[in-house]
């Protein structure tokens, strides 16, 4: 191969690159908190004994879960403005989705995790006079926690990755600064084999870090 | 009063135009389905090097396997697009740029849910093999692998699922399929809403029926 | 004549198209112990889970100490404290250790402190025999171990009746006696029990009526001997034959 690799153009812009971390990082973090919270109510609601709320929820996840990421980024950049009227800023628009998105994503996982506590369990807690209330409190949500805890660093680092598509509707992440140097630089081969390096180096580690959890968190009935 | 009611729908932008969606549900599926055979093809290579008593076959494959599902998609495809070809001297049609990183990329998973359906099949029905005569092959082909197969199941529904809605990446490397094409049919008919709500829904119709058999078969195959 | 504890009239229940109690009646006194047989099929179990509404019966009255609890505005909670129930798979909570199960139920449901609390577990598991294991969990309890756990728990809530689930047909031949030595002390002091079992050898010892359940129905029903040694139906006598059979194989 004739082609002279320029690696010092990376040197000289990664403070730029360094800055679409940062906002990787905090739109990750933003929007995993969000779900964190919104994932619990909405799949709360899909066991709940009010059938209009379980299949709002249902439709909800659904949704969410079956239809691109890439398409609800868009569609809430470029179409909910036009419905509501309400300007969101390319940062609050992009994480909007993806906190949307991954709520549903939590609330399934959440919901395995709360079904997987053995009914008998949930009997012997009503036998013994609790109400749901407190069956909830008490008994199965303590064990849902360690059951969930895994996915959920999964889906962490899947949501890091994911924040990539943001670079779509100009969202300034790691993705659209190195879009930015590639092209100002004329150096793409570089630029984007130093980012698909970066990537790697942070999510691999994370990915390790799921499977310790895997193996620490074991259910073992 | 309902925020929908102060924006008027007008659905005739996406009637008038539902061949050239409907193209891009084609291409959609192709590349969906392209990719799917390949990366079944590619993961089983890569599952199976990653179980084989060679030291070099594991790294590499483990290497293959780290790589592509550490890296995002879209970062994979830019990559192939814009700097493969500097590095080759040829550049590469979006739609076989897009299939083949997504080959890999959906060959990546795969080979890790073909792993751990293998491994699930007790070590003791591979001893039982191996003790009666058989080779290190028939073992595989006659009693591990048709086990694997159906713990397998639940988790290939759910990548495909995931591989139809990756699929639309493409479109950023400008691939006519199902995303690109709302694009540019919102961009034409100024009636984003309508059209990007269309083609939800038209996800939602290729995906959905899948999402209702992997819950079936995950109910079936993996409920304790 | 004092009012009977429990009064089952004409219990109904279906589960989908498949008619599982087809109109039981029965009356159970204060103190008495009534064992149910039969075959598995009988509607054993769901006739015990239909007296806590563990299953909602479809048909039929259920007073409890007078009261209707089938009715609209019964307080399910309320009725539960007062009955008490042990499972076949003891459904002990994995999360506590032994004393924290039977401390649950007083703490959570009664409001009891916690000090107080921990003293009635440690009495309860002192009563059935397992003192030195309250600090332990579950996982690490033999299966006799957690049965007793679960009549301690069962017990913590002081239950006006005590309703129990073929509590021994998961546990090895073994660790039977240790459970039902329990039972036996328990009878012993009074406590009102049904128990769904197929232990023979409890029914004719500890049993004050026996109740033989088919296909929905209970179709027998009186003193152990008499059932036993003298069966009215032959659908008793065939059942019991096959169970003492199962019983004389080692």
């Amino acid at each position: 191969m004739r082609y002279q690799w320029h690696f010092q153009v990376i040197l000289d812009n990664l403070p730029v690159l360094i800055a679409g971390i940062q906002l990787t990082v905090a739109v990750s973090a933003l929007s995993m908190a969000i779900a964190i919270v919104a994932g619990m109510a909405v799949a709360l609601a899909r066991l709940s004994s009010h059938r209009a709320l379980r299949w709002a929820a249902y439709a909800y996840t659904e949704f969410f879960r079956d239809t691109p990421l890439l398409m609800q980024v868009i569609w809430v950049f470029y179409a909910l403005p036009l419905l509501t009227g309400i300007n969101l800023s390319r940062f609050a628009a992009g994480t909007l989705a993806v906190s949307s998105n991954l709520t549903a994503f939590l609330a399934e996982i959440y919901r395995a995790g709360i079904t997987s506590v053995s009914r008998g369990q949930e009997e012997a807690a009503l036998a013994i006079g609790m109400r749901r209330s407190q069956v909830y409190r008490r008994i199965i949500l303590p064990q849902a926690v360690t059951r969930v805890i895994p996915p959920l660093g999964s889906m962490w680092v899947s949501l890091f990755k994911d924040t990539s598509i943001l670079s779509v509707i100009a969202v300034a992440e790691l993705m659209y600064k190195a879009r930015l140097v590639a092209v100002d630089t004329f150096r793409p081969l570089e630029i984007y084999t130093a980012v698909a390096v970066i990537y790697y180096l942070l999510a691999y580690p994370q990915s390790l870090g799921v499977n310790y959890l895997y193996g620490r968190f074991r259910v073992r009935e | 009063m309902t925020l929908a009611a102060i924006y008027s729908w007008h659905f005739q932008a996406v009637w008038n135009n539902l061949p050239f969606l409907l193209l891009g549900v084609k291409t959609t599926l192709l590349v969906t389905a392209l990719s799917l055979v390949f990366g079944l093809a590619v993961g089983l290579v890569a599952a199976l090097l990653r179980l084989a008593p060679w030291r070099a076959a594991n790294l590499l494959a483990a290497f293959y396997i780290d790589l592509f599902r550490s890296t995002p998609l879209l970062a994979q495809l830019v990559w192939a697009f814009f700097a493969l070809p500097i590095l080759t001297g040829h550049s590469l049609p979006p739609l076989a740029a897009g299939t083949g990183v997504l080959s890999l990329y959906v060959g990546a998973y795969l080979a890790e849910i073909y792993r751990a359906g293998i491994l699930s099949v007790s070590a003791g029905q591979r001893h039982a093999a191996l003790a009666i005569g058989m080779t290190g092959a028939q073992v595989m082909r006659r009693i591990i692998l048709p086990q694997a197969v159906v713990r397998m199941l639940p988790p290939m529904a759910s990548t495909l699922i995931s591989l139809v809605k990756d699929s639309s990446l493409v479109s950023i490397i400008s691939v006519a399929e199902l995303m690109f094409n709302a694009q540019s049919l919102s961009a034409v008919t100024l009636r984003p809403v309508e059209v990007l709500t269309a083609v939800g829904g038209l996800y939602f119709f290729l995906t959905y029926p899948f999402s209702l058999i992997a819950a079936f078969l995950h109910r079936r195959y993996l409920a304790v | 004549m004092a009012e009977p504890i429990l009064r089952v009239e004409s219990l109904h229940k279906f589960f989908g198209r498949l008619h599982v109690l087809r109109g039981v009646d029965l009356t159970i006194e204060r103190g008495e112990v009534l064992v149910i047989v039969g075959p598995s099929g009988s509607g054993k179990s769901t006739f015990l889970r239909c007296l806590n509404r563990l299953e909602e019966p479809s048909a039929g009255q259920i007073y409890f100490e007078s009261r209707d609890i089938l009715a609209r505005g019964a307080d399910l909670a309320q009725v539960r404290r007062r009955i008490g129930m042990v499972f076949q798979h003891f459904n002990l909570f994995p999360h506590m250790t032994a004393l924290g199960n039977v401390m649950e139920g007083p703490r959570t449901v009664l409001g009891m402190a916690r000090r107080d609390a921990a003293t009635l577990g440690m009495d309860l598991l002192g009563k059935v025999g397992l003192e030195e294991k309250a600090h332990v969990r579950p996982a690490e309890l033999s299966g006799g171990q957690q049965q007793r756990v679960a009549i301690a728990r069962a017990l913590a809530m002081n239950p006006a009746i005590m309703l129990f689930d073929e509590v021994t047909s998961a546990l090895d031949p073994e660790l039977v006696e240790s459970v039902l030595q329990v039972m036996r002390r328990l009878a012993e002091e009074g406590m009102t029990m049904i128990v769904v079992t197929h232990e023979i050898g409890f029914a004719r010892s500890v049993g004050d009526r026996v109740a033989v359940f088919d296909q929905g129905l209970a179709i027998e029903l009186g003193p152990p001997d008499v059932i036993f040694r003298n069966p009215a139906h032959e659908r008793t006598r065939r059942f019991l034959r096959q169970l003492l059979r199962e019983e004389a194989a080692p």
